[in-house]
């Protein structure tokens, strides 16, 4: 390997497979990708890891003598891969079959003319993860962790491994990630200010690491408050202002990371986060009788929510714990039947599971199977947890029932955990500010209409309805986001269902004759579309007694009674309106505006302000 | 440290109240001076949580399960009962996926921040829910009212 730059190996792309030759399987050509960019041939393969010390079973490797490609169970790097045509072969031979180009950069993988798959976009669509092992291209496949193929004159074959629990080391956590801490081949630690990342960031700070914490701070009055507990809790944290990153588009599923993505462009260095730790530390449910620990642990025993309905009321000497089901975010009306029919694609379930492992074991090993899956599109973030020192410290902890499941949190500074929303919220809260900053004006939203109204994936009223409605676009925010992201990446969405799913091609005709009212506006049959009673004119108005207009991000604004503690959502016009100049000509008001008015006229928190008396009507 | 009972009374004393009676509970009690901080994040703060739990098990012992916000107006009519300047917070998710607009409540106390850099600063804690709700909901009301 020879190279000016001094480039070390990031990646492989190659081809094998063609007419056998004497002592090999077939044409092998493979070059090594260079962190410098530079390209150079690799005659002996190549083995890549993403951690320093290259553990075991972390291995990404290419074999052009044996005709081999594979990742290792808890292997980062991906490897894509497609069925080329093989030029030596008759036309009558089945297409693809012993040639294969593969790569650790889709793109590399691509082949010339390749369209993109129509069930993974309607995945990313729908927010769902991608059907394993497809890509958001036709024919181009990710090998799953813990799988080898081998390209022979034949064809490919593919042979999956279970991860061996064998060579993951167990013991305690905390010298485990301190050691993948120190494995790690960047320089900085993004600290999205979750627990799990503070917990990272203090082992490497107390273990004297050279690790930078990065916290990308944005600017929005949610997250402000995150950004100041951050600077109290790692005052050697440096916050980056990502601001413009939030303007961005993601290009792929699974890269709608904002914080990440910022704090990985700030430097040559790749990042690493606490997300990996939290989702599998986390990937444990509550079975019974863990009440006692968890109580003990005091994470979650003070969790106040809404009890079940069947025990409102009902004393008990035992704690209840809320499911831990993830925020259900129901998909908007906007999309048909036929998009959801078009992602039902089918979903390979790991392999890397032993056959002799506990349910335990099963569910932490199926997420770790779904961490390694979505690294692929991740922009560069390893992840810390997958080294192999934690994941056996993890599996231990799980077998010897030892300690609260979220035992992990103890390793960090004390009060660390209440700082930063879970990553859904977050992003949500991503998709809202996006939404709202790129979806308010009208012109934007009939390039969206122009842009999607010609799929039949989408309702074209029901869309346009949503968009117009302020409260319905935040609410349906994160699915507008993605359809925005999808549209970018993919102009033009399905105009039929997808070939070879019979149920969509049927079904799609009569979802649309079962519903033939979603696509018109249904403001005509709206019981609350009266006129307005008659208003009295240049009227100031202001709220009475004890009612307090608070101010919500996203232009929300919320009319809060102290006294009878109870709370309105109101129109942010008629806030302005009472806020504001406090003065209209009723007759001339938009009718919303008055419809609301006389609304809150009718409630009681409005009324007609006294004019004052140094200039009477003169606004008139 | 608190004894059993004392826990035990601040419960009872208010368990057949409802939530507007706990809330004039809370603005009419006398005031409370912040805890003191610690290093590190303050032993005051551990303490309340112990007493905070110990609080909401015999609360359900003794009230039964209720909505989050009389549970949370209940612990901290008992903890300001106990010398603990506690408050009710009543907040809101800014990105709702639902109609209505969720409200959640919790308990907070005032805490002299000691150790982290912002010494002397009064910094509310959350000692009744584990969720970030300090730095994700936006306050609607508390009872007694926020000193800014």
């Amino acid at each position: 390997m020879s190279c000016p730059h001094a480039g070390t190996p990031v990646g492989f792309v190659g081809e094998y497979g063609g007419t056998p030759v004497a002592g090999n399987s077939g044409r092998a050509v493979v070059e090594l990708l260079l962190s410098c960019g530079c390209r150079t041939p690799a005659v002996s393969g190549c083995r890549l890891s993403l951690f320093a010390d290259r553990p075991e079973g972390t291995l990404t490797w290419c074999d052009p003598a044996g005709g081999t490609v594979g990742r290792q169970a808890l292997a980062q790097v991906p490897v894509f891969y497609t069925q080329l045509p093989d030029a030596h072969v008759s036309d009558a031979r089945p297409s693809g079959t012993g040639r294969v180009r593969f790569a650790t950069r889709l793109a590399e993988a691509l082949p010339p003319g390749a369209r993109p798959n129509t069930v993974a976009v309607a995945a990313m669509l729908l927010g769902r993860p991608l059907p394993a092992p497809l890509t958001p291209w036709e024919g181009v496949y990710q090998l799953p962790a813990g799988s080898e193929l081998t390209c022979t004159s034949a064809g490919i074959r593919i042979r999956l491994h279970p991860i061996d629990l064998a060579y993951l080391p167990g013991g305690p956590l905390r010298p485990a990630l301190i050691q993948a801490l120190a494995a790690l081949p960047g320089d900085r630690l993004a600290v999205s200010g979750g627990a799990a990342s503070l917990t990272l960031a203090h082992l490497a700070a107390t273990a004297g690491l050279p690790l930078t914490a990065v916290h990308a701070a944005v600017g929005l009055p949610v997250l402000q408050r995150r950004s100041q507990r951050l600077r109290q809790l790692l005052p050697g944290c440096h916050l980056l202002d990502t601001r413009v990153a939030w303007d961005r588009l993601p290009a792929l599923p699974g890269d709608d990371d904002p914080w990440a993505a910022a704090a990985g462009a700030a430097g040559d260095a790749l990042p690493a986060s606490g997300t990996g730790l939290a989702a599998v530390t986390s990937a444990m449910s509550a079975p019974c009788g863990t009440a006692v620990s968890r109580a003990r642990s005091g994470w979650r025993t003070l969790t106040a929510d809404q009890p079940p309905e069947h025990l409102t009321g009902q004393p008990s000497w035992r704690a209840w714990f809320p499911p831990a089901t993830p925020r259900h975010h129901p998909p908007g009306d906007f999309l048909s039947t036929s998009a959801h029919q078009a992602a039902a694609g089918p979903a390979a379930p790991t392999h890397l599971v032993p056959d002799h492992a506990d349910q335990d074991t099963r569910r932490r090993i199926a997420r770790i199977g779904a961490l390694l899956e979505e690294c692929a599109w991740l922009p560069a973030a390893p992840l810390p947890v997958l080294h192999p020192a934690v994941i056996g410290a993890a599996l231990s902890g799980t077998r010897r029932r030892t300690g609260p499941p979220d035992g992990w949190l103890d390793l960090g500074p004390a009060h660390t955990c209440a700082v930063d929303p879970p990553t859904q919220i977050k992003t949500r809260l991503y998709a809202s500010t996006w939404v709202t900053r790129h979806l308010s004006d009208p012109a934007c939203q009939q390039a969206l209409l122009d842009q999607a109204g010609g799929s039949d994936w989408v309702r074209p009223g029901v869309l346009a309805q949503t968009l117009s409605d302020p409260t319905a676009r935040l609410q349906s925010a994160p699915l507008l986001h993605r359809l925005c992201a999808v549209l970018t990446a993919y102009p033009d969405l399905p105009t039929t269902s997808p070939a070879g799913t019979p149920a969509a091609d049927t079904a799609a005709p009569q979802a649309t004759a079962a519903a033939p009212g979603r696509d018109t506006l249904p403001l005509a049959a709206d019981p609350h579309h009266l006129p307005p009673p008659p208003l009295p004119q240049g009227t100031r108005w202001k709220t009475v007694d004890g009612i307090q207009l608070q101010p919500l991000p996203f232009g929300a604004v919320l009319a809060v009674d102290r006294t009878h503690l109870t709370a309105a959502e109101i129109d942010p016009h008629l806030a302005g309106l009472i806020t504001g100049a406090g003065l209209i000509d009723t007759t001339a008001a938009p009718e919303p505006l008055r419809r609301r008015l006389a609304t809150a006229l009718e409630q009681g928190w409005l009324e007609p302000a006294p004019a004052p008396s140094a200039q009477p009507q003169e606004q008139r | 440290m608190v004894v059993r009972g004392v826990l035990t009374r601040a419960v009872l004393r208010h368990r057949r109240a409802g939530v507007p009676e706990l809330i004039a509970a809370l603005e009419s009690g006398p005031a409370r001076a912040p805890l003191p901080g610690g290093p590190g994040g303050g032993a005051g703060l551990d303490e309340v949580v112990r007493v905070s739990r110990a609080l909401r098990v015999r609360q359900r012992m003794v009230c039964g399960f209720t909505g989050p916000l009389r549970e949370s107006a209940l612990l901290a009519v008992a903890l300001r009962r106990l010398g603990y300047p506690a408050r009710l917070v009543i907040g809101t998710d800014p990105v709702p996926d639902s109609r209505p607009r969720p409200l959640g409540a919790w308990v907070e106390i005032d805490r002299v921040a000691g150790g982290t850099g912002v010494d002397g600063v009064v910094v509310p804690s959350v000692v009744s829910t584990s969720s970030p709700v300090q730095t994700w909901f936006q306050v609607v009301a508390s009872y007694p009212e926020r000193v800014s």
